[in-house]
């Protein structure tokens, strides 16, 4: 499998944190709650929110602030809809978590890097979790897959599938997919995304239990 | 060595989504849930202790003491912000008893009724609790967006800590319902809470 990096309590001023390195990406992630707004409706479940920011370096290259703020969001709006699957927010009755995720560098695919990272970050922060979230992006150049691509391997690619699963669960909780490609390359790349997930998620669990084991939580 | 034995025994520490392993007959205690497939899951990163109760096997996760929201039926530290005839609106500074202290005090408010146990009617919230009071009170319901529901009509319960409204000296309990100031002599009503040492 491709070089994982991953620690946990990176960041002590937050409940949590976590860093991943992940196909070139490097994500920081900090969860600060429980938070008692008094601006927010009543509501008997939890919220999770989520803020994103990219480094002003984070890219290559130079970006327009309106596309940087783009990604921002759409990174921001997928990882709630890959880890409200996870977190048992029934438990948290008026009650947010703030997920902050910062792009210190983007690889080949940030998702699957600031996903992981929020993961390893609410466990880290003893946050209620159905399962912990493991997510892998695989891209397809036509003959050939490559799972957690790098930069300038998703540079070649025609399609790119992001997949997030719980693997103790056997639960998928996120696929997006985008590019071109026949329905069996994009049903092959989801099958090896959720075996790229599995790995990860062995990885985020074996760097927990260590913490753990230290006496670190 | 007692030391050395106590560490030998092996430690299982779980991670969210790890079954706890162990027959179908497990119960699920606190750190712990049960999936739609009746198997035991943790919740959290922790240790994992399974133990024996009358009825059958319980699993139990424990993590460590993280920060938390106030919840029902416990005893919180607050202090008193304002009050009015009816209410007294406090914010919420300790959880557990005293002894988490929040990052950011959320908002509590205590109710006429809620005040004392006998005699509601004829509660003099000024006589109760004053603001810049400590008290010390139990969370009846989580309210609404806006403040907790607390009570301070147990024994145990109310002011742990005022000062005098002339002198600003820190009062002394002298009954369930008075303190003096040790500084001017005079006493100054309030419910008093008594706390056993």
């Amino acid at each position: 499998m491709a070089a994982v990096h991953a620690d946990v309590g990176v960041i002590t001023a937050a409940v949590g944190s976590a860093v991943i390195e992940l196909g070139g990406s490097r994500v920081l992630c900090a969860i600060y709650g429980p938070n008692v707004d008094s601006r927010q409706e009543f509501s008997g479940r939890g919220q999770l929110q989520c803020d994103v920011q990219y480094a002003t370096f984070a890219r290559r290259r130079h970006c327009e602030p309106a596309a940087i703020a783009e990604a921002q969001a759409e990174v921001a709006a997928d990882v709630l809809a890959a880890l409200t699957p996870a977190v048992r927010l029934e438990d948290y009755p008026k009650t947010s978590w703030a997920i902050n995720i910062f792009v210190v560098q983007e690889g080949g695919a940030v998702l699957p890097a600031a996903i992981n990272a929020a993961s390893l970050a609410l466990a880290h922060a003893s946050v209620h979790m159905r399962g912990l979230v493991g997510a892998s992006a695989v891209i397809s150049t036509g003959d050939d897959m490559q799972v957690h691509p790098t930069e300038e391997a998703a540079g070649t690619a025609l399609a790119t599938v992001i997949v997030a699963t719980m693997p103790a669960l056997g639960q998928t909780c996120l696929v997006r997919s985008a590019g071109r490609a026949s329905p069996v390359q994009v049903l092959d790349a989801v099958a090896a995304a959720r075996k790229g997930c599995g790995d990860i998620h062995a990885h985020l669990r074996k760097v927990l239990l260590a913490r753990a084991a230290d006496g670190q939580l | 060595r007692a030391v050395m034995a106590a560490e030998n025994v092996a430690v299982t520490i779980v991670c969210p989504g790890d079954a706890v392993p162990g027959d179908k007959e497990m119960q699920a205690g606190p750190g712990t849930y049960v999936d739609e497939h009746g198997t035991v899951r943790a919740f959290v990163l922790g240790r994992l202790v399974v133990s024996e109760t009358p009825a059958g096997l319980v699993a139990e996760v424990s993590a460590n003491n993280t920060p938390r929201t106030p919840q029902v039926g416990e005893v919180v530290v607050c202090r008193v912000t304002r009050i009015s005839a009816r209410l007294a609106h406090v914010e919420i500074v300790c959880t557990r008893g005293g002894m988490s202290v929040l990052r950011d005090p959320c908002a509590g408010l205590v109710r006429k009724e809620d005040v004392r146990p006998y005699d509601v009617d004829a509660v003099e919230m000024f006589k109760c609790l004053r603001p810049g009071d400590v008290v010390r009170a139990r969370v009846l319901s989580l309210g609404d967006a806006r403040s907790y529901y607390l009570s301070t009509a147990d024994k145990d319960l109310g002011v742990i800590f005022a000062k005098g409204s002339q002198t600003g000296a820190t009062m002394v309990p002298v009954s369930a319902g008075r303190m003096r100031c040790p500084v001017s002599g005079v006493e100054e009503h309030r419910k008093v809470a008594r706390l056993t040492a």
